[in-house]
């Protein structure tokens, strides 16, 4: 459980730019359909370029707080960028199912 | 149940600088074990080494006899205080305790300043309560070994003897590894002591000791 608190509480901390991106990756399908899916996803993976050298840079002392609760760098980024995928991949479903 | 953590056989360069090469620190439970030094010689990398997130081609950390050879601590065994701030600032301190399973009202006693603050977000406190924040959290955790770098700064006076009073309680349980510049608190509280000089450590029996070996300089050294 507080496993599971760790990672919501560093998947907040970039939650909504994240977000955002996804929104108009949303937008972009609902107005031009599934042939910008491949660049939504391109645009998707740059954004979690752009988080990660913001998290590393900005943000890095923060991990000491994971580690001393014992969630390593690697399972914080795994489990957040998984769980921003599932939401990605489910709002996209919607959106094309809604269109 | 006494337990031992041992550093030694590092070697840490940073381009054609050796910053460590000749190393040995033992730390026990029950036992203060401080490292003084001047800024630059290594205190923090040692720290880092010792908590596994600094690597080098040479270093042998080892907690009971057994080499740690993974860079990832179990809390279980090993916490670290970092010299900067490493809560993340959107916590609350009722958040925070509950994530290190303490008692908040145990820490109230040591520090009643501070319980109007439960329900506030960290970044909220001064540096000092902060950093108080921050080292309870470390020392009060059911841990073997505490890694402490420079606990004492922003920290005003009053406090700082509470915490050293903590410090000494709860070595019982646990051994305790600490570095910081304001050398009276440490030499005050430590059970033993190693200077690093030259990249070499060396374990000292009095002040004298710090003396020559260049870390300290009294006025009847001055003159």
């Amino acid at each position: 459980m507080r496993h599971l608190r760790l990672i919501l509480t560093f998947y907040k901390s970039f939650f909504v730019l994240s977000f955002i991106v996804t929104l108009a990756c949303l937008y972009i399908v609902q107005v031009h359909g599934l042939k910008a899916l491949a660049s939504l996803l391109g645009l998707k993976l740059l954004t979690f370029g752009l988080i990660y050298l913001y998290i590393t840079s900005y943000k890095r002392r923060d991990f000491f707080y994971y580690q001393n609760l014992g969630m390593p760098k690697k399972k914080l980024w795994f489990s957040s960028l998984t769980l921003d995928i599932i939401l990605f991949l489910v709002l996209m479903i919607i959106t094309l199912i809604i269109k | 149940m006494k337990h031992t953590l041992e550093v030694d056989s590092v070697m840490l360069e940073f381009g054609s600088k050796r910053v460590l090469q000749d190393v040995y620190v033992k730390c026990e439970t029950g036992k203060i074990t401080a490292l003084l030094g001047r800024n630059g010689t290594g205190k923090t990398c040692l720290m880092n080494i010792t908590h596994g997130m600094l690597k080098t081609e040479n270093q042998s950390v080892r907690l009971d006899g057994k080499v740690l050879l993974k860079s990832r601590r179990s809390p279980s065994d090993i916490l670290y205080l970092t010299q900067l701030s490493y809560i993340p600032k959107s916590l609350s301190l009722k958040r925070i305790f509950k994530d290190f399973n303490l008692d908040f009202s145990v820490f109230v006693n040591e520090f009643p300043d501070l319980e109007k603050y439960y329900n506030e977000r960290i970044k909220n406190l001064s540096g000092g309560e902060r950093r108080i924040v921050e080292i309870y959290l470390i020392i009060a955790s059911n841990t073997r070994f505490c890694l402490l770098d420079e606990p004492f700064s922003h920290v005003m006076p009053i406090h700082v003897e509470a915490i050293k009073r903590l410090i000494i309680r709860e070595k019982e349980n646990k051994g305790i590894l600490i570095t910081d510049h304001m050398y009276e608190h440490i030499t005050e509280i430590c059970d033993d002591l190693y200077v690093i000089r030259n990249g070499k450590t060396h374990l000292t029996n009095d002040i004298k000791d710090l003396e020559a070996l260049g870390y300290l300089r009294t006025s009847n050294s001055e003159l």
